[in-house]
């Protein structure tokens, strides 16, 4: 598995056409994703 | 959409819904349930139901060129579950630019067609609206 930054051309395989509220609000939400990595780990799925 | 919000973090997931096997494999040989070993690897975590008609885990039998492949099985009919393994990520690295996320994935004897059957990867990103 990857995830890749890609140029910003070409069509995109987005399927929504505008946002869904996940019924989280705002600053629950950034403080969250405040204790999570900047990166992916482990995308070769290695078990513990 | 409006250019005013601030993403969050991504969500990457592997999910299945509806009676499947899924895993992240191109290997010509049938993934088998007898295979899934039940838990999530090391930083990703299970997302969706949580549900014992579904088997989320790891399986080194069929892969496609690592040694182990995200898997999930299940005999869940319903629409209204589903089950994966999915990580999530801060979205600072990925600020204002387009991502692609890839991954093989092979699924055996999915039951239906509709929207309501579905295996597969995809990304999801959060972000904190503008107020």
């Amino acid at each position: 598995m990857h995830l890749d930054v890609v140029p910003t051309v070409g069509l995109t395989t987005n399927l929504l056409t505008e946002f869904t509220d996940s019924g989280v609000d705002g600053a629950t939400e950034t403080a969250f994703y405040s204790t999570r990595s900047k990166i992916p780990a482990n995308l070769d799925f290695e078990s513990r | 959409m409006p250019r005013s919000t601030r993403q969050t973090g991504v969500i990457l997931c592997l999910v299945a819904t509806a009676g499947s096997i899924a895993c992240s494999s191109d290997k010509s040989t049938s993934p088998s349930i007898l295979d899934i070993v039940p838990g999530t690897p090391a930083s990703w975590g299970l997302v969706g139901t949580n549900s014992p008609t579904y088997v989320v885990g790891t399986d080194r039998a069929t892969v496609h060129s690592g040694g182990t492949a995200l898997a999930i099985a299940g005999t869940d009919t319903s629409r209204l579950r589903f089950s994966g393994v999915g990580q999530f990520v801060k979205a600072d690295n990925y600020l204002g630019k387009r991502v692609r996320l890839s991954a093989w994935v092979r699924h055996q004897e999915v039951v239906g067609s509709d929207h309501a059957s579905r295996r597969g990867s995809h990304r999801r990103v959060d972000h904190e609206p503008a107020d």
